[in-house]
């Protein structure tokens, strides 16, 4: 079966805003222990306290949020 | 769609998760596009007319308890923190009185207070503003309405410890030519850039207005300080409107002019009557730049350090351009202090997004933090979260967070503490 045929398949449109490193990136996704590369390090963060945003040494988590454009 | 990163001992977890707007469940049930361009109703595919319209997609704010997904043509959308789930439309118990809201309200950080604004509140192409004062508890305190020249894009504006501040400017919004299937805002080359100084105390009953010498437009705001006599604005400035997104009325071969970083200084002690003597205009750096970012403590205050995206020909060949215009290739830091410029270079077919400021401690000195940037790495087709050192970024990441895929460019983001 041919789905690109299908009149009711999807299709983005030939626009530059649908093309290249544009083209949609649909994915809804959790990814658990994403790979870092140069390890926060507590000696070059400073201090730590209850109200320092340290990234390496909070025992929560300090979530940071990033909205795109794909509505 | 929102991006969110957990970073907790050294280690990151990633969710990504669409907001659910009336919208989005409209085109998922039907498999296929039901709204067609922006804000423009009259594309639209008759099945969802009169249907909100909304996408939440320009940027995220945290507070009062409550995470809110912003775009300035619509209310905000809230979002569970954790989950990402979509809670719907927040119209603060009832007291929003218009239909739209910023997607870049300021907060106060002394008072915690949110200053917002909507324009186009009384319905589309309307010329009301409304004006919202937002308790740090999150309650909407107070609202008032000024009257704009024309009606226009208003995307950012400026709040310092005494004055809310709006830079109108002629990405007009004519909706005789939206009704047409154009687009919903042209840059009018003809009208003036115009300047709503508003006391945060008494209010638009002694709103006043200056007038820029030039027609120009104000893309985003650095931050607003005053003392009580001079008004400092630092924000980016553009002599042709967003043209890679609308239209120019004037001349359909017109090209975007690149933003360069300026201060506005106003001598309230002028009548601003007597026009451009009122107010001195100065470059504050000689680079061009978008999506400026500062130590947040410094809101309203007068801030030392700047932090924006920017392309560096010394250090990397520009990229190819996008439908959004030219890519960053760095991130710039410019220091008052020292009057000079830092750069980060993300590497060959790299692109860097707005930096994020995050503070070292609640006591630590302006600038000492963190810097990051989502950095997409088109050769890739994947992306980094890229964390460098906010007072040394031309040294490079302190530390790098891989994703295994391409999170789609974005707009804006923030950074919400555990605490």
């Amino acid at each position: 079966m041919n789905f690109t045929n299908e009149p009711s398949s999807l299709r983005f449109p030939d626009l530059p805003v649908y093309r290249g490193y544009s083209a949609p990136s649909r994915i809804e996704a959790e990814v658990f222990d994403l790979e870092v590369e140069g390890r926060f390090r507590p000696s070059s963060m400073g201090h730590t306290s209850e109200h320092v945003p340290t990234l390496s040494t909070r025992r929560s988590t300090e979530p940071i949020f990033s909205l795109t454009a794909t509505g | 769609m929102i991006h969110k990163f957990s970073i907790a001992n050294g280690h990151a977890d990633l969710k990504t998760k669409y907001v659910r707007t009336p919208k989005f469940l409209a085109e998922r049930a039907a498999r296929r596009a039901l709204f067609g361009a922006y804000r423009n109703p009259y594309t639209d595919d008759p099945s969802v007319a009169g249907m909100n319209r909304g996408t939440a997609n320009t940027s995220i704010v945290f507070h009062g308890g409550k995470m809110l997904a912003l775009k300035e043509a619509e209310r905000p959308m809230q979002l569970d923190p954790d989950t990402l789930e979509t809670l719907g439309y927040w119209d603060f118990d009832g007291k929003l009185t218009g239909q739209t809201f910023t997607a870049h309200p300021k907060i106060d950080p002394i008072t915690r207070e949110m200053i917002a604004f909507g324009y186009n509140s009384r319905g589309q192409a309307s010329s009301e503003v409304d004006i919202y004062w937002i308790s740090a508890n999150g309650q909407l305190t107070r609202s008032e309405t000024f009257t704009a020249p024309y009606p226009s894009m208003i995307h950012d504006f400026s709040v310092s410890e005494n004055f809310i501040v709006f830079t109108i400017c002629p990405m007009v919004n004519d909706w005789e030519r939206v009704q047409k299937g154009e687009p919903f805002f042209h840059w009018d080359s003809e009208l003036p850039t115009m300047i709503a100084v508003i006391p945060r105390l008494s209010g638009v009953k002694d709103i006043r207005w200056f007038t820029h010498p030039e027609t120009v437009m104000q893309t985003h705001t650095f931050n607003a300080w005053d003392d009580g006599k001079h008004l400092h604005l630092d924000h980016f400035i553009t002599t042709s409107g967003w043209l890679s997104q609308f239209p120019d009325l004037r001349n359909p071969n017109a090209h975007e002019a690149p933003p360069f970083a300026q201060r506005w200084t106003f001598d309230l002690d002028q009548p601003s009557s007597t026009g451009e003597s009122a107010f001195t205009i100065t470059k504050i750096f000689n680079n061009i730049g978008e999506m400026p970012v500062i130590d947040p403590r410094f809101v309203t205050h007068h801030h030392h350090q700047y932090y924006f995206g920017t392309t560096n020909t010394e250090l990397g060949p520009m990229l190819p351009f996008g439908p959004k215009g030219p890519p960053f290739t760095c991130i710039g830091h410019y220091n008052e202090h020292t009057h000079t410029l830092a750069y980060y270079y993300a590497g060959p077919d790299s692109a860097p997004e707005e930096p994020l400021f995050i503070p070292r401690s609640t006591k630590s000195a302006e600038g000492d933090g963190w810097l990051l940037t989502i950095v997409g790495r088109r050769a890739e087709n994947r992306t980094d979260l890229v964390i460098l050192d906010a007072l040394d970024i031309s040294s490079g990441p302190v530390a790098t967070i891989r994703v295994p895929f391409r999170l789609h460019e974005g707009f804006h983001g923030t950074w919400v503490p555990s605490d």
